[in-house]
């Protein structure tokens, strides 16, 4: 068991390693000339060349990307070009936003999409099975951003219930103390007792956590049936209901167990995609998370800040993958 | 299980009901007043004033305060922190008298070291705007509020010390305490209005009233702005809609146009400082030739470009001074579209069929000039000369322009301009005097002696002799205009876009984006 962790670990230390080579030689490519933009506009080529010195882009490629790897071991991801701040302190602004989201967005499509799977399983081919593998087909298959702006035109523009984009509205943002203790606002704030940040954050949150949880609740409540439905098929099953135990007891205490395991795969490698699908919603909900900073720093050729957001996203897909490899590990008949 | 649920639930529902009851204390409580406005970015890239050189005015403007104002429709200077100044006759001694009673944000009382030490850092940084003070030799302060400017040629320092750029006062005393990179982290130590009260990259900047402010806080004002940052255009407008911003920064003109139509919202529409040039490569054939430089000015469609592109929010150049600033001349020759004589001049060039590409490289995202660049592309078929469009990243754009490979550099590069320094000097020194190391903005590549000399006198004569310096910048203008090393586009109009309960904006050209938020009172109805 524990080799078996040590070696996926070990795994996912060279599948981020690997990363970070790809991107730092894509930076390479960007037609952009970094030192040009630090030292600006009206820069002479000797400033341009101190600039490069500077930054130490004068430097092998080699001994740059050394230069990298040891600033990050010690938490330096180098210092953006753009926003001129020390990358690190840039993820720290815009990551508690991303997180709140799509950490909101997974709950609701765990509490959504895994009851809507089991009903389906349970009432097989009834209408209840056809109405949740409509809302599956329809989650798992609408743009994100089709969808984004439907919801903001009902729930904003005609229902006029829930705000358009951002965290906060401007008059409670203006008027009271956000708290910041560890940057996720629902959380911060019912800490304090804020009452109201706590509901505004919200008003705020619940369209483009529903945006974001629209695929994984299809692909989940597609995964747990079509699992149920195979456990349901087993002898061991057929044997408990030859013997009479409830149903209930039947679905949830032995049929649930043995199907979730793919269930839960399939949910982490989702919500590791989610991540990056975030960024999309973000732009259209107006949320002040990674998606934009990413955006912008595509755009202006921002190489430390590329690589920090792509080594970032990186160990979140190996930390997942790593955690359902173990999960998974725990049951007693997986080998190693 | 069950029990742990169970308690879970009943800890969730007596945080909410608790919740409930904080959100009626919240809204019962006292609410200031809040001016809000959207801005398709976060404009703070440079927090240090010393450095900001892009689109930090409008946070700025709030913190910070110059020594003088600039009011260019008027061509006055209105005192700020200077309440008077004056001019040796030689135009190389500058004396400024100081406002009494100017506290900065920190605490500390503004008086002359802090005008010398925040000027000096700024020029020793050499980043963003630092130029504008080339000509300053040395700062005296003779005593706690007089400044002296020593200048090693005569320039309108009176001008310098109103720029939009590089010429903000602050607390020295607390920079050389707290650190040269205080600025730069995100702080501020300004003498205005308002002060910074919360900065969230990428997402906002909340500013708060200054109780200490100089000017007082009796009368209508507000006590507090939000910068709310918003990428998507159609996402602002939805807020202003909806009473959520007052104010958006920058809107597509169709949706100004839809605006205009609804009583709720003001729409003002301002000669701005911005103008549009197509600098042409005047070092390359066959654009190295003036005829064919001309033909190309005789070939773009002005009105159609106005009217299409800028849904009338601009006119035509002439000249590549902006109307409204002084230096520009409105008798000035203009080139109109006119295919014929086109034509002829590219026939007496040796081109009567064209027969030849010229590249343009357009920024991407831009599209403005996109859309130039396409209608003036179906005007030079007919001319039988193929324009090749480029569209990428500016940065790509600007490197290429700048290229040390001269073959590889555009034929045409289409420029939007705003000045620094309010002044024609700006845009004739930054785009027409002879420039190899480094290149600013002269990406035509133009050099000419004559002009150069002229450009020089004509900044030098300034301070002492406005309508002196006005005659040789005509000259210069009538030089540029037969030339033709850029073609004068369009002079921009800045549409700005407020909710009608808004009072009291004026907008000033010489500070782009800056509404000076407490001049203005919100009324209802």
């Amino acid at each position: 068991m524990w080799a078996f962790v040590v070696r996926r670990l070990a795994n996912g230390v060279l599948v981020i390693i690997g990363v970070s080579i790809l991107t730092f030689m894509m930076t390479v490519i960007i037609p952009s000339d970094p030192a040009a933009r630090w030292a600006g506009v009206r820069a002479t080529a000797e400033q341009i060349a101190k600039a490069r010195e500077e930054l130490g882009l004068d430097k092998p490629l080699h001994v740059q990307y050394w230069r990298y790897v040891t600033g990050v071991v010690h938490g330096n991801l180098g210092t953006s070009i753009r926003t001129r701040q020390p990358v690190l302190d840039d993820l720290k602004a815009y990551i508690p936003a991303t997180a709140e989201l799509v950490i909101t967005g997974m709950i609701m499509a765990l509490v959504i999409g895994m009851p809507l799977g089991i009903w389906s399983a349970v009432r097989k081919d009834s209408w209840v099975d056809h109405l949740c593998r409509a809302v599956a087909v329809f989650g798992v298959s609408l743009p994100t951003f089709w969808l984004a702006m439907n919801l903001q035109v009902v729930f904003f523009r005609w229902l006029g219930w829930l705000p358009l984009g951002g965290r906060l509205s401007g008059m409670i943002e203006a008027t009271q103390a956000i708290p910041n203790i560890t940057g996720f606002l629902l959380v911060d704030s019912a800490v304090t007792l804020n009452g109201a940040v706590f509901w505004d954050s919200l008003e705020h949150l619940l369209l483009p956590a529903i945006t974001l949880a629209a695929y994984p609740i299809g692909l989940v409540a597609k995964q747990i049936r079509s699992s149920l439905l195979e456990v349901f098929g087993e002898d061991y099953i057929l044997a408990a209901r030859a013997y009479g135990l409830p149903n209930r007891l039947v679905t949830y205490r032995y049929a649930l167990r043995n199907a979730l395991a793919p269930t839960i795969t399939v949910f982490a490698l989702c919500a590791g995609y989610s991540l990056v699908n975030t960024f999309l919603i973000e732009a259209v909900f107006n949320w002040p998370g990674l998606g934009n900073y990413s955006a912008m720093a595509v755009i202006t050729g921002d190489y430390p800040a590329i690589m920090g957001i792509t080594l970032f996203v990186a160990v979140v897909y190996v930390v997942l993958n790593l955690a359902v490899d173990v999960l998974i590990a725990l049951d007693p008949r997986v080998r190693f | 299980m069950k029990r742990i649920l169970i308690a879970l639930v009943v800890i969730i529902l007596i945080a909410s009901m608790s919740l409930v009851g904080c959100k009626k204390a919240g809204v019962t409580s006292e609410t200031p007043t809040v001016f809000t406005m959207a801005n398709n970015i976060d404009c703070m890239w440079s927090w240090d004033p010393s450095d900001a050189f892009g689109e930090e005015l409008p946070i700025l403007f709030e913190l910070y305060e110059t020594l003088t104002r600039y009011h260019p429709l008027e061509d006055e200077l209105e005192p700020v922190l200077a309440t008077d100044w004056s001019v040796s006759p030689d135009g190389l001694t500058w004396t400024f008298t100081l406002r009494e009673g100017v506290k900065f944000h920190c605490g500390h009382d503004f008086d002359s070291s802090d005008v010398k030490r925040s000027i000096e850092r700024t020029m020793e940084r050499g980043m963003g705007a630092a130029f504008i003070w080339l000509a300053v030799n040395s700062i005296e302060t003779p005593d706690e509020k007089t400044v002296v400017f020593n200048l090693d040629y005569p320039v309108p320092i009176d001008l310098t010390v109103a720029s939009a750029y590089g010429a903000f006062m602050y607390c020295m005393d607390c920079v050389e305490e707290k650190g040269e990179d205080y600025l730069s982290a995100g702080n501020e130590l300004g003498t205005g209005p308002y002060k910074l009260q919360q900065w969230k990259r990428g997402d906002q900047v909340l500013l708060e009233k200054f109780g200490d402010y100089w000017r007082g806080w009796d009368g209508n004002h507000f006590e507090k702005v939000l910068l709310k940052v918003v990428p998507e255009s159609g996402t602002a407008r939805q807020m202003l809609e909806a009473g959520q911003v007052d104010y958006v920064r920058l809107l597509p003109f169709e949706d100004i146009e839809a605006l205009k139509q609804n009583a709720a919202f003001t729409v003002t529409a301002t000669p701005g400082f911005q103008n549009v040039y197509i600098l042409i490569n005047t070092q390359r054939e066959p654009t190295n030739d003036p005829r064919v430089r001309q033909a190309l000015a005789y070939s773009v469609p002005y009105d159609q470009i106005i009217e299409n592109v800028m849904y009338g929010y601009a006119t035509q150049s002439v000249g590549p001074i902006p109307k409204g600033m002084w230096g520009h001349d409105d008798t000035l020759p203009q080139y109109t579209y006119d295919l014929e004589t086109a034509r002829q001049l590219l026939t007496d060039a040796g081109y009567p069929d064209g027969g030849f590409s010229l590249m343009m490289t357009v920024a991407s995202g831009d599209e403005n000039h996109r859309k130039v660049a396409e209608l003036w592309k179906a005007e030079l078929t007919k001319l039988g000369i193929d324009l090749d469009i480029r569209t990428m990243p500016f940065d790509a754009q600007w490197d290429l322009a700048k290229s040390s490979n001269l073959d590889e550099r555009q034929d045409l590069y289409i420029l939007y301009y705003w000045p620094d320094v309010c002044s024609p000097q700006c845009y004739l020194e930054g785009c027409f005097i002879t420039q190899t190391d480094p290149i600013i903005f002269n990406l035509c590549y133009y050099s000419d002696p004559q002009v150069d000399e002229w450009i020089i006198e004509a900044w030098e004569t300034a301070g002492r002799d406005r309508e002196a310096a006005t005659a040789i910048y005509r000259q210069i203008q009538e030089k540029l205009i037969e030339d033709s090393p850029a073609i004068f586009l369009y002079d921009m109009q800045n549409v700005r876009v407020m909710n009608s309960s808004i009072r009291n904006f004026t907008d000033n050209p010489a500070y782009p984006y800056v509404l000076f938020i407490y001049d203005l009172y919100r009324e209802e109805g």
